[in-house]
């Protein structure tokens, strides 16, 4: 009775369907005086087959048929559902997109097919269970959680007007993964880069790498010192990234150098932070290299504060302390977004010496434009290893220029299938190598986000 | 009438920011400090009411919604006991201990972004880097779209092969990695500058509707004033950053300490 009670609160209009090809309307809209032609006009879509989705939590079911080729362009699948095999069928209770024709292709999706030529025929579609309990909760009767062993389903087509459902009724249990096999490539390369990542340590404790020259970062030097002789701070900021993003580690990595060398020249560093965390982990670091410079004494906890986490509140402030103490050098590493220029532009009104590092793409323009010296991408993460020359940062690096050989190796290969496939393709579009065209489309999709 | 005060209260905060663009000054220095003092305040709610009160003390001691059946989740006590353990830090001699929440946040965090950053960053620009993948929807299609897609197919191809080439370190770019870096760094130069154009247009665009707001939201009756606002603000920022032009560098201007 619950049960009933929810669904026909969500579904302004619920439409009894028997099971069988029959027309039911659209949620919504009044119920057409008969099934129009357009949905009755074409032939059915085959092999329609419901089954547990593969490498998830056992939350989701995957439905899956062959395209009708007569289908016309207006149409799009949809899918009702009942808490029973016999029925009544209703729309889904929870928002959910009709797909087109030519949508979700089983070819572009390796994690749930292998790949085939003949599967671009095919189209599928997830139905998500976690849904049904949202909508049950929402309700805020909880008794009414829909049992998803007794969930049934039908395929359908729909226009704005009506919906045709098609036989079988479907039903699958889902099943809890306890492995993603769909993410075993990323596993793969992580396992495989780690390897080298370690070999390259081990070999730079024993001989030496070469690292080529990065400009910015021969003047890290040169800028701490103007700061001394001049008797101002500097100023370090690491973006306003959390910590669990790489530009923000290599950020506070880079500041252990920068106050290694401050503590050094017994000058001021000031680090003004956006994330609490972040400042917690920079106060760690500045004191850390302050210790391993032997001047303890000189640390200044104070000196690395947080100062909000609201953006251009952060750099009102920021920009007001530079006009009011004018330092002598600025770094700004890390991730930065809107703020950048404003930054860059009022250090260097104050004649600071500045130096950026970034990976956010958008925002290295605005640095090029007000900073001295910027470094770019991945010059941020490699800049560590440049300054310090440890074995284990410069094998990271050495590291790295293997994986990017490696891709650049992927990239011709992929070039040369590519070229053999377009010129077997130019006469009907299709793929004349046979099998061995289908290798090399199946190489290619190896590397989809998706696998 | 207290939206009408709130407008204008918000308009005389924007003209103190706005100030900063002449020099450092009283009206931007109050501005500023309310700034992150209220952006404080609202953060501190914000985490108060969106996380700690409903994922930590509604999860583990209080039902906060008595409509609804509650257990407690003692799952939560770990986050909410590592988040305890932050505020350690005020207390020097138990401060050591913070650097166990700090181990947890950066070790979790180098951890967690190999899966997203491989995937996204790595795979799926390789992907879309392939000719034959970028050719799909051109295949069968009449010369005059099929050629120009295949150009900038084998144009993106060359791109991203040169730039990576430029990311290169352990090699000096000498010879053919030399030649090839250096079309990279054309490639990235090229890339900035349309990013750049496109981004100050969208920061024009931002300019234009805060003007909008001082000129029209804060006067509802008419646009005479309006009108003369915005010549007179115009006037202002621009007689602003004049002055500041003509100004002497900043280290030239006072000696060094």
């Amino acid at each position: 009775m619950a049960l009933f009670t929810v669904a026909l609160a969500l579904a302004p209009v619920v439409c009894i369907a028997q099971t069988g090809e029959v027309a039911v309307s659209a949620p919504g809209r009044e119920p057409p005086p008969v099934t129009p032609r357009v949905l009755l006009e074409f032939e059915p879509p085959t092999e329609i087959k419901a089954r547990d989705l593969p490498n998830d939590d056992g939350t989701s079911i995957l439905i899956t048929w062959r395209r009708s080729p007569s289908m016309p362009e207006d149409v799009r699948y949809t899918v009702y559902f009942s808490d029973g095999a016999a029925g009544p069928y209703k729309p889904l209770p929870f928002d959910f997109r009709p797909i087109g024709l030519d949508e979700s292709i089983m070819a572009d999706n390796l994690q749930y097919f292998r790949y085939r030529r003949a599967y671009r025929d095919y189209q599928f579609i997830i139905i998500d269970l976690t849904a049904f309990d949202a909508v049950a909760a929402g309700t805020h009767e909880r008794q009414a959680k829909y049992d998803w062993g007794q969930l049934y389903f039908k395929l359908g087509v729909t226009t704005d007007s009506a919906v045709r459902l098609f036989d079988p009724v479907l039903h699958a249990e889902p099943v809890t993964q306890w492995f993603d096999w769909s993410k075993f490539n990323n596993l793969l390369m992580a396992t495989v880069f780690m390897v080298v990542i370690l070999f390259f340590i081990e070999t730079a404790r024993r001989r030496k790498f070469y690292i080529r020259r990065i400009a910015g970062l021969d003047a890290v030097d040169e800028a701490i010192g103007r700061a001394t002789e001049m008797g101002r701070p500097i100023f370090y900021l690491c973006g306003l990234d959390p910590m669990t993003t790489v530009s923000t580690i290599a950020a506070t990595n880079l500041l252990g150098h920068v106050a290694k060398h401050v503590a050094n020249y017994e000058s001021q560093i000031k680090v003004p932070c956006f994330d609490p965390i972040v400042m917690s982990v920079c106060q760690e670091t500045v004191r850390e290299a302050y210790y391993e410079a032997g001047r303890p004494d000189a640390y200044n906890s104070d000196n690395v504060f947080f100062i909000t986490n609201d953006q251009f509140s952060y750099v009102a402030a920021v920009n007001g302390m530079m006009v009011r103490e004018r330092p002598a050098a600025n770094f700004f590493f890390g991730f930065y977004y809107a703020e950048s220029l404003l930054l860059g532009e009022v250090g260097q009104s104050t004649g600071a010496i500045q130096i950026a590092g970034t990976d956010s793409n958008v925002q290295i323009p605005f640095f090029i434009t007000s900073c001295d010296y910027v470094l770019i991408g991945e010059e941020l993460y490699a800049a560590s290893a440049y300054i310090s020359r440890e074995p284990k940062l410069l094998g990271s690096v050495k590291a790295s220029d293997m994986a990017k050989a490696v891709i650049i190796v992927v990239l011709l290969l992929g070039l040369v299938f590519s070229v053999a496939l377009l010129i077997a393709a130019l006469n009907d579009g299709g793929n004349a190598l046979g099998w061995l065209g289908e290798k090399m489309e199946y190489f290619m999709q190896l590397f989809n986000e998706h696998i | 009438m207290a939206t009408f005060i709130g407008t204008w209260i918000a308009a005389g905060l924007t003209l103190m920011i706005l100030s900063f663009l002449y020099r450092d000054n009283p009206f931007f220095r109050f501005a500023e400090h309310l700034y992150v003092g209220v952006s404080n305040a609202y953060i501190v709610w914000l985490v108060w009411a969106t996380i700690v009160l409903p994922d930590f003390i509604g999860r583990v001691f209080i039902n906060l919604d008595p409509a609804k059946p509650w257990s407690p989740d003692y799952w939560f006590l770990v986050p909410g006991v590592l988040g305890l353990i932050m505020l350690t830090r005020m207390v020097p001699a138990i401060e050591w201990m913070s650097r166990w929440a700090l181990a947890f946040v950066v070790g979790w965090g180098a951890g967690f972004v190999i899966g997203p950053v491989l995937n996204s960053y790595l795979l799926a620009q390789l992907y879309a880097s392939f000719p034959w993948v970028n050719m799909q929807p051109y295949l069968g299609a009449p010369a005059s779209e099929y050629i120009p897609a295949l150009i900038n197919a084998v144009i993106l191809f060359v791109c991203v092969v040169t730039v990576l080439v430029y990311f290169f370190f352990s090699y000096e770019h000498k010879g053919v990695i030399g030649g090839a870096a250096k079309i990279g760094i054309w490639v990235l130069m090229v890339a900035f500058g349309a990013s750049f154009g496109s981004t100050v247009m969208a920061r024009v665009s931002l300019f234009i509707g805060r003007a909008r707001f001082l000129v029209q939201d804060a006067e509802p009756t008419g646009h005479a004033f309006s009108a003369l606002l915005t010549l007179g603000l115009l006037i202002a920022i621009i007689t602003a950053i004049i002055a500041r032009r003509r100004q002497p560098p900043a280290g030239e201007s006072e000696p060094a300490e």
